[in-house]
């Protein structure tokens, strides 16, 4: 099925039937995991629960002898997440920013290993709370506390440190490598401060506080596209906005309130191959899809805590395999959900 | 939220709601503008909510049931923190230990009486009455501008105003049984402060000081953990200790440790007490920061009477209505003093017993605490324990049985092993009657074995004291044993009404008479530990049979005097021990108080008698509670007298020589010791506690010899004959000086007054003088010379011991006359050489001497007088010096010359002085014959030289030849004139006494 017909048979029926055809799409998932597809059946699967990861288990890590002998001796090691605020992940990894815990998961899924990053240089992480990945085993963490971007290599290692005093509080970072800005929020200043890649100078700052267009209300969580665009968790304005490379408003997605495509506390907000756009909404606990033009094309999740239901989700990431990595703050794990996409 | 789907009648309900709300509401709701502001926490305002026809999200819930019980959805947790998770601020650290909250989703208890104002609660419930966030939080109605208490609170909480608003009834302080506040503090403890608490306006105590309302560390909403009552400690860090060591410094009730002996009452925790995680005792074992008792000092429970001590402490409530329960004394009676508090105070006593009375410095601090009462002007002034009164301080150790009775460390601590003897080392304070702890005593009654707070009932066999004297158990059976002298001595036992038990017989505890606590009355005039014994062995004592006599072995003497080192580990005698091999045992000695001395000290009774030990001897006639066995060798006796231990070793021994004979006490040496045969260490005679009948006061010591040496005695073989040395001989008289010793006639030695008696010359102790380890006269039949029989000087072969009196007749050596130069093999008339008995033995001899006239010890020779006759033993025909006889050897004896009185020239005198004349038994006389002696001195070669003799036979001439003058002529001008000569002449010469025609 041609992609923009399948999001235009769903738009109609979304006017159509406007409360009963999303209520059971929302409300009647199998706790088996089996039928945790969206939209329903016999409608084309465009999204599937896939796995949820809580423990280096949930990657298939087998300890092996040597490591529970160690583990014997040394006592058992906490691994588990507190607080998930954002996932992102490269090639092999899936990184996870917990500042409950004070440290960043990295979960290896191709060895099935597990790290647990807790300092940054010599000093401890303070508030990791937003992530970003260059796919070539560079990750950017923004750290509230710290008040700072550190670019980390593959073993933990700070390469590079972006941003200084300018920074209040620094939350959703987002990279653009082939025009060679790393966009920071700066919640409190209410703008979103662009520094060179390569210079590391600050070289824009977006936006002011307002409702206008170009203006924000507590950003929060960034997103890029394939064009470069930026996409903005507008916080207490209940919206996305989406900007072109350059920091102008092109769109906003979405408005305050509790109708489908709406929201209350949209969170972190990620773009897959195909320009759709996934808001998690801390307010609703799911994850709304809109296309380009910020028209709601489906919605998944629920209050919960079984598979495919949401507890506060946060951050959410899109990998080049088109797995939707949601991170599910209070219930301390990151739900994956595969993009079956168009045609598949 | 709960999972609902939404059913058509739940969608009817939702509508008719929805309709409802939007006509009541629409016209507040339409200034409330749902896209601003106010719908960010507000969402079910939003317009979806109240259109009829629109789908929403979230179903409409404006009072979600969430976990802490029904409330308003914008004040669930979720719509704080959507925001406030770290992106605008992170509120949900605030949020951790959630099992410590304030509770939520409850209704308050009956006692909690939420104020109201203008008829509204000031702090509203939820629609079911419960608690919820909105109770004491709220967005609406702050001061924004106020920036003490930015939590949204609906009250300033201004020293905890607003937790007191609910409850006030915590903050009346201790006298309705809660904590303290707004008392203010001297310093704010730095734990409390990092964990968040804050404090009053003046740095005082206010709810939030210890209680934590979101995220407290433990139950209770405590800032800090208390399960080892660390918060208490925080600010009661003076009390706070965590061992038993820390609070005796403290002088706290312990805390923090698990008691072995106490055991907490389930009816205490019941009340509320608490136990550590280990289930050690904190502060909140004994208090309660809320609902304690009032007026009990936040106690758990009151402690009228200490009845809050006792519930734990049990074994000590038998102190209850007992002499020692002095609240009726202390009149205290205001609840808060109580039976401990009279010795023991848990906060600020001393030591880790938490003494109420503080002993100082003392080194016993229990007994300290018992005399604080019991001494003059004291509550129990009536019960001291007098001047001499069991020990205390006595270290347990000493005792070799397993201990009965504790011992306690100086501060009073019980201990298992050792510890100092004290007063509760036999009294238990706290109960009555060991027996039956029901007995409490009538509280006047003065008490007797069986209670006074004994620990053990001192019952007939003296079992309190036997508990740890278990060594006096030997007494038992003995003559000392009480029992057998009240059965044996009735009459006398009677006179004595204490005389009960084996024990208390003798000693009193406690106000005894004297040193050992001794019950009698001591002997008055001897040293303290030898009245005690004095005390029955006297004439009109109990052991009036068994008294010591008036001649009896020294007591109150010091050691050192007969040479003993003492130390209480050790004894050394100056004089060689003889028997090395076996060091010295120690005996107790003491000092003039009577007690027992670690360095040198007294002899008394004691040092030799143990009298509770009744071991030595087989038969009761040998029973003398010696501390060492008085055996055959003398044993005890040889451990002071080390310089008279050589006895043994000679034939004096009388196991050797005569094991047979006995002495007056008719005891052989073998049934008591070897120095018995001579000494009796009670009863005996005269100074030196004769062992033998002495007929006369004149000479015991000579005596006590002879009554051995003389015919019929044990050494008949050595009798001193007929003629013999004289003693009683007044040295200053008979113008002598010596060092040898010298004795009165009683026996004691008098070296400026005495006189001469046997043990002069002989040591009867020592068989060979300067070596007391010869064994050559341990045998009856040895016979000895010059060298052994006990001399105290050698006579053999120079004489010393003679010429030690005799010293003018030293000269005597090296001249003719020493036998060792002119006849070596010479014998005198006991057949004796020079070699054997010395030089002077060959003309006299101090024993069994052939004449009285000088000992002479060689038959006479001839002469007109008795002096010739001993001169010409030699120098007569076919003797030793028959050529030495002058042709006319005699003066012609009806020749009387007179002698002036100071006899004949001394060396020195040239020329002064007579020449003695002798009468004719051979005494020097002032008018009386002249004899060989009156011209020669026979003692000395030549007056003119103060030596001995050339040492060989020379010829002499008239300035030597033991001639008195130093001139050839003086000798008889002396007497003859200085015409003598040719007067001599005229008679001696060729023409003398030729018939002259004058004379014819």
């Amino acid at each position: 099925m041609h992609s923009k017909r399948f999001w235009l048979v769903t738009m109609l029926l979304l006017s159509a039937a406007w409360a009963a055809p999303i209520a059971s799409a929302a409300e009647t998932p199998d706790p088996d995991g089996e039928n945790l597809v969206w939209p329903p059946a016999p409608q084309p699967t465009r999204i599937r629960f896939l796995n949820s990861i809580a423990t280096p288990e949930d990657i298939g890590r087998n300890k092996g002898w040597f490591r529970r002998v160690w583990e014997f001796v040394r006592g058992p090691v906490t691994e588990e997440m507190r607080k998930p605020m954002a996932v992102t992940a490269d090639t092999r990894r899936i990184y996870v920013a917990d500042p409950a815990a004070k440290c960043i998961h990295v979960f290896d899924e191709v060895d099935g290993d597990y790290e647990r990053w807790e300092r940054v240089g010599d000093d401890q992480w303070t508030f990791p709370f937003g992530l970003a990945s260059d796919g070539e085993g560079t990750l950017y963490v923004v750290d509230s506390g710290l008040r700072a971007v550190f670019a980390l290599d593959s073993d933990g290692d700070v390469r590079r440190r972006y941003g200084g005093k300018e920074l209040a509080r620094p939350t959703g970072v987002a990279l653009d490598a082939k025009r060679g800005r790393l966009y920071v929020t700066d919640t409190p200043e209410h703008n979103i401060k662009v520094y060179g890649l390569d210079s590391g100078e600050l070289i824009q700052v977006i936006g002011d506080k307002g409702t206008e267009p170009g203006q924000f209300r507590y950003p929060s969580y960034l997103s890029i596209d394939a064009e470069g665009r930026l996409y903005v968790t507008d916080g207490l304005n209940a919206r996305i906005q989406v900007l072109s490379p350059e920091g102008e408003p092109l769109n906003t997605i979405g408005q305050f309130g509790d109708g489908s495509g709406d929201f209350v506390s949209p969170k972190g907000v990620a773009v897959d191959r195909d320009g759709h756009v996934y808001v998690t909404d801390a307010g609703f606990d799911n994850v709304q899809v809109f296309d380009r033009q910020g028209r709601l094309l489906i919605y998944f999740g629920t209050t919960g805590q079984s598979n495919a239901h949401f507890w506060m989700p946060t951050g959410a990431y899109i990998d080049d395999r088109g797995r939707i990595l949601v991170a599910d703050s209070y219930n301390q794990r990151v739900q994956v959900f595969q993009y079956v996409g168009e045609g598949k | 939220m709960v999972e609902r789907p939404m059913n058509p009648t739940a969608a009817c309900w939702l509508l008719l709601f929805a309709l409802i709300t939007t006509s009541f509401a629409s016209e507040a709701a339409r200034d409330i503008s749902p896209k601003r502001e106010c719908s960010i926490c507000h969402v079910m305002w939003l317009n979806e909510f109240k259109k009829e026809d629109a789908p929403t999200l979230i179903p409409y819930e404006p009072l979600p049931v969430v976990d802490t019980g029904k409330q308003d959805v914008v004040s669930t947790e979720r719509m704080c923190f959507s925001c406030h998770d770290g992106y605008v601020m992170d509120s949900r650290f605030a949020w951790e230990n959630r099992e410590h909250f304030h509770p939520v989703g409850v209704e308050p208890p009956a006692n909690i009486k939420i104020p109201k104002k203008d008829g509204k609660d000031i702090f509203p419930l939820n629609e079911d009455g419960k608690i919820y966030c909105g109770t004491c939080h709220s967005a609406h109605g702050i001061d924004w501008e106020e920036t003490f208490s930015p939590l949204f609170l609906r009250v300033q909480n201004r020293d905890s105003s607003l937790c007191l608003a609910c409850h006030l009834d915590r903050s009346t302080g201790p006298a309705e049984g809660n904590h303290p506040v707004y008392k203010p503090l001297d310093a704010l403890p730095e734990a409390l402060k990092e964990g968040g608490a804050k404090f009053g306006s003046d740095d005082d105590v206010i709810c939030q000081s210890c209680h934590r309302i979101h995220g407290a560390a433990d139950d209770k909403l405590l800032m800090v953990d208390n399960d080892q009552s660390q918060l208490c400690g925080t600010c009661h860090s003076d009390r706070y200790v965590h061992s038993r060591e820390q609070a005796s410094l403290a002088g706290n009730h312990p805390v923090n440790i698990r008691s072995d002996k106490v055991k907490i009452p389930g009816s205490l925790l019941e009340q509320g007490a608490k136990l550590g995680d280990e289930g050690e005792i904190i502060c909140q074992t004994c208090h309660r920061p809320h609902h304690a008792e009032k007026d009990a000092s936040i106690l758990v429970s009151r402690n009228d009477e200490s009845s809050l001590c006792i519930r734990c402490h049990t074994e000590q409530k038998t102190i209850y209505e007992t002499k020692h329960d002095l609240t009726p004394l202390s009149g205290t009676g205001d609840g808060q003093k109580g039976v401990c508090d009279e010795c023991h105070v848990p906060h600020g006593g001393q030591g880790p017993k938490m003494w109420a009375r503080p002993p100082g410095e003392s080194d016993d601090a229990v007994a300290a605490t018992c005399l604080s009462c019991h001494q003059d002007d004291g509550m129990a002034e009536q019960h001291q324990v007098g001047q001499h009164s069991h020990p205390v301080g006595r270290d347990m150790n000493r005792i070799d049985n397993q201990l009965v009775l504790p011992g306690y460390t100086a501060s009073g601590v019980q201990q298992e092993q050792g510890g100092k003897v004290s007063c509760p080392s036999c009294h238990d304070p706290h109960r009555w009657d060991p027996q039956n702890p029901e007995d409490r005593g009538s509280g006047t009654e003065a008490g007797n074995g069986s209670n006074r707070f004994l620990r053990v009932r001192h019952a007939e066999d003296g079992a309190l004291c036997m508990s740890c004297h278990s060594d006096k158990k030997k007494l038992a059976g003995s003559p000392h044993d009480p029992n057998r002298i009240a059965t044996e001595f009735p009459d006398r036992a009677a006179l004595l009404p204490q005389w009960t038990n084996s024990c208390n017989s003798c000693h009193r505890v406690h106000n005894g008479n004297g040193p050992r606590m001794w019950a009698l009355d001591p002997e008055e005039g001897v040293d303290p530990v030898s009245s005690t014994c004095l005390s029955c062995h006297r004439e009109e004592g109990i052991a009036g049979a068994r008294t010591i006599g008036e001649h009896t072995h020294p007591i109150d003497t010091p050691i050192q005097r007969i040479g003993i080192l003492a130390s209480a580990e050790r004894w050394i005698a100056r004089v060689t021990n003889l028997f090395e091999r076996s060091p010295l045992i120690v005996l107790p000695l003491f000092d003039k108080g009577g007690d027992r001395t670690e360095q040198g000290g007294r002899v008394t009774c004691a040092t030799c008698h143990d009298p509770h030990i009744h071991t030595t001897g087989e038969s009761e006639r040998q029973a003398r509670f010696l501390r060492i066995p008085d055996d055959r060798e003398a044993s005890l006796c040889r451990n002071c007298h080390t310089d008279k231990a050589q006895v043994t070793l000679s034939k004096h021994n009388l196991n050797i020589t005569a094991p047979e004979a006995t002495n007056v006490e008719r005891e052989t040496v073998g049934e008591s010791h070897a120095c018995a045969a001579c000494h009796l260490p009670h009863n005996g005679s005269g100074a030196k506690m004769w062992a033998g009948i002495i007929r006369s006061e004149n000479d015991p010591m000579a005596e006590l010899c002879l009554g051995c040496h003389e015919e019929g005695g044990v050494a008949a073989g050595k009798k001193v004959g007929e003629h013999s040395h004289p003693w009683r001989v007044d040295m200053e008289s008979a113008d002598l000086d010596t060092q040898l010793p010298l004795f009165r006639d009683t026996g004691e030695r008098d070296a400026h007054d005495g006189r001469v008696s046997c043990a002069t010359c002989h040591d009867p102790h020592q068989w060979r003088p300067g070596e007391p380890r010869d064994e050559s006269g341990a045998s009856a039949d040895v016979e000895g010379n010059g060298r052994n029989s006990f001399l105290r000087l050698p006579t053999a072969i120079d004489s010393e011991l003679c010429i030690e009196c005799h010293g003018d007749k030293r000269w005597v050596r090296g001249t003719d006359h020493d036998l060792a130069v002119t006849s070596p093999d010479a014998r005198n008339a006991q057949g004796q050489s020079v070699e054997f008995n010395g030089v002077c033995s060959q003309c006299h001899t101090p024993h069994n001497a052939t004449l009285e006239n000088r000992l002479w010890s060689r038959a006479p020779g001839p002469g007109q007088d008795a002096m010739e006759e001993l001169c010409r033993s030699c120098h007569s025909h076919g003797k030793l010096a028959a050529n030495k006889q002058p042709g006319r050897a005699r003066h012609p004896g009806d020749v009387k010359a007179v002698s002036t009185e100071g006899g004949w020239p001394r060396p020195g005198q040239d020329h002064g002085g007579t020449f003695p004349v002798y009468d004719a038994e051979g005494n020097v006389v002032r008018q009386g014959v002249i004899s060989c002696p009156t011209c020669h001195d026979p003692h000395r070669w030549s007056v003119s030289a103060e030596a001995e003799g050339p040492g060989e036979n020379r010829e002499g001439d008239a300035r030597n030849s033991f001639l008195r003058s130093k001139s050839a002529y003086g000798l008889c001008t002396n007497c003859h004139g200085m015409d003598s000569l040719f007067r001599y002449k005229y008679f001696h010469g060729e023409s003398s006494r030729a018939p002259h025609r004058l004379f014819r």
